[in-house]
């Protein structure tokens, strides 16, 4: 188990009527680590998400950030404690330019006064949101509407808006969604690089993806946890080679 | 999203005066020159129609800071609007001729208003937000019109809100500059006045929306869902917005007075409010130049063919207004913006311009 967890869930449930979406949950995400969490559609993933990133209540159960209790509270306030996420439909300010994308999240770490202060003074959040540009190769796109960018483009600049906020623990919720190969290569070699300054936690659709970046895996099944462990261990898990993975 | 993301338009501004800047001076000329014209033809009579029209469009500029920023239409401004003017009409008449003492007296009014207001209409959004404050400005407009004598304490005793008349005879002030007099008694300082303080909205509007707390109020309007997220309450943003939006009304209801002589029910109705709409949205939504040139037009054609055709000429507004919004969504300023926008890039491109 993890020795310095960033986020624990304990006995995490959520149900929509009858439907047990996410069933007594417990998990733990080791610090600088990334973890994924992967099972097929359905399986409870992005509830999962939701109920950390606090946009659902959970029916029973808790969520711990940095040792902190954070079931039930408000989505702004979990953020400012450190929480970002990536969403699986993209989701920026698509009339926005791609600076402005990221000078909103940036901006969030300075205090309130700072909000008035004049356009053309260079602050923290300025260097923050240039450097992230120059991080995610869209410094060319800076001046363009968001909404102008290729599918890609975007997907690169929802994780970047994600990080711009300064959270410890990433959420990234299906981040190569849609990518066309190359591009999906080039994000995992991003997303590698990104851990250890900050926690990342995954969800992925793509099994092989999955395995190749990260340094331990939970499997849900039904709302459930199948199993955790190292990528390797769980390639030859037979409970999930049974639900999930198939045999060769 | 994309429709208003204007096709071929640089989302960030390089350098220089921005399009609307451009616009915004072009309109303050076409204003000096009107006033030169004025004087010059001694066309009184214009001079303070076009006051009021620059009144009512600081009223539409309000709106448009909540419309075209915040996504927000209230349908219910003329209540900062109303109340902005029988507070100054009544302080004028019982307390202090000074225009700065009763401003400075009138502003915790002002934003205890606007915080009240907005904190009662932002518990909902959308429709149901346009909706309440549609509702609220009705109410106060009932409660002033049923009164005949509001028992307000005030150094000259008891005060008269007049009832479904209102009240005149509020006394035509001089406002004092520091080097300087502007006599309202004359219709060319009272214009200037007035322009002069739409001007500095503008720029102080300008400015804000330039800020970090600006470009957050963009990002809300662009994608409210995503700002808690990144650690942001979009409400206090929004209450922020609204508050200042109805100090601003109220400002601009405080000058009617001074104007008219008085202040009467009809301010604080519907008539009002939903001409502001309207004027923000022929004049185009989100470019605060705007909404001024929508009430002045909408002012002028009113004063035309008003004094023609009577009340029938709200059917005239209403189809202008039906076809503006069919037919030319981003209005008037909004259409210019998107030309010299895309000329300024043809200059600065050529090689991609089209």
């Amino acid at each position: 188990m993890a020795r310095d967890p960033v986020l624990e869930l304990s006995g995490l449930s959520i149900n929509f009527g009858a439907l047990v979406a996410v069933s007594n949950m417990e998990m733990a995400v080791e610090r600088g680590r990334i973890t994924s969490v992967i099972g097929p559609n359905g399986a409870g993933k992005s509830t999962l998400f939701n109920l950390i990133s606090g946009n659902l209540r959970p029916s029973a159960g808790q969520v711990i950030l940095e040792g902190r209790r954070i079931t039930g509270r408000p989505v702004n306030e979990i953020s400012r404690l450190g929480l970002g996420r990536s969403f699986q439909i993209t989701n920026l300010f698509f009339d926005l330019s791609v600076r402005d994308n990221l000078l909103v999240a940036a901006q969030v770490l300075e205090p309130w006064q700072r909000l008035l202060r004049k356009p053309s003074l260079s602050t923290a959040a300025q260097e923050r949101a240039e450097a992230l540009l120059a991080q995610f190769g869209l410094e060319a796109k800076a001046d363009e509407w968001a909404g102008h960018l290729s599918h890609g483009e975007q997907r690169r600049l929802e994780i970047a808006v994600s990080l711009a906020s300064g959270p410890k623990l990433l959420l990234l919720d299906e981040p190569t969604q849609g990518m066309a190969h190359e591009d999906t290569l080039e994000t995992t070699q991003m997303i590698r690089r990104l851990a250890g300054d900050i926690t990342i936690l995954l969800i992925e659709h793509d099994v092989g993806l999955v395995m190749d970046v990260s340094d331990h895996v939970v499997v849900m099944h039904l709302g459930e946890k199948l199993a955790e462990g190292r990528p390797d261990e769980i390639r030859s898990n037979e409970r999930v080679l049974d639900a999930y993975l198939g045999r060769a | 999203m994309a429709e208003s993301a204007m096709p071929g338009r640089r989302a960030t501004e390089r350098y220089g005066l921005s399009s609307l800047g451009k616009i915004a001076l072009g309109g303050l000329a076409v204003a000096l020159l009107f006033a030169v014209w004025a004087v010059a033809f001694d066309q009184s009579f214009y001079l303070r129609l076009a006051t009021e029209c620059l009144i009512l469009g600081g009223l539409a500029m309000s709106v448009d800071l909540l419309l075209g920023y915040c996504g927000l239409l209230s349908l219910g401004h003329a209540m900062f609007f109303g109340v902005g003017a029988y507070l100054s009409g009544l302080i004028l008449i019982h307390y202090t001729q000074s225009f700065w003492l009763a401003c400075l007296l009138m502003l915790p009014a002002w934003t205890l208003l606007g915080l009240v207001g907005g904190l009662l209409a932002l518990r909902s959004s959308g429709v149901y937000f346009a909706l309440i404050t549609f509702a609220l400005a009705q109410v106060a407009a009932k409660a002033i019109f049923a009164t005949n004598e509001i028992g307000i304490a005030s150094a000259a005793g008891q005060v008269d809100l007049g009832g479904s008349d209102g009240f005149q005879g509020v006394p035509i002030i001089a406002i004092d500059f520091l080097f300087f007099q502007v006599d309202l008694r004359d219709p060319l300082g009272f214009f200037l006045f007035v322009l002069g303080a739409v001007v500095l909205t503008y720029l102080g509007l300008s400015w804000l929306l330039r800020t970090p707390f600006g470009r957050t109020l963009s990002a809300m309007r662009a994608n409210e869902r995503r700002l808690p997220h990144l650690g942001y309450a979009p409400r206090r943003f929004k209450l922020v917005a609204f508050t200042l939006s109805g100090v601003i009304a109220s400002f601009y209801g405080a000058l009617y007075p001074l104007l008219r002589g008085g202040a009467f029910p009809e301010l604080l109705t519907f008539w009002v409010s939903g001409d502001a709409v309207i004027s923000v949205i022929i004049g185009g939504t989100g470019t605060l130049v705007g909404p001024i040139v929508g009430t002045i037009l909408l002012g002028f054609l009113r004063s035309l063919v008003g004094s023609e055709l009577g009340e029938y000429h709200i059917i005239i507004v209403g189809v202008i207004f039906i076809l503006a919004v069919i037919f030319f969504p981003r209005g008037l300023v909004g259409y210019l913006r998107s030309y010299l926008d895309a000329r300024k890039q043809r200059k600065e491109d050529p090689s991609h311009g089209a």
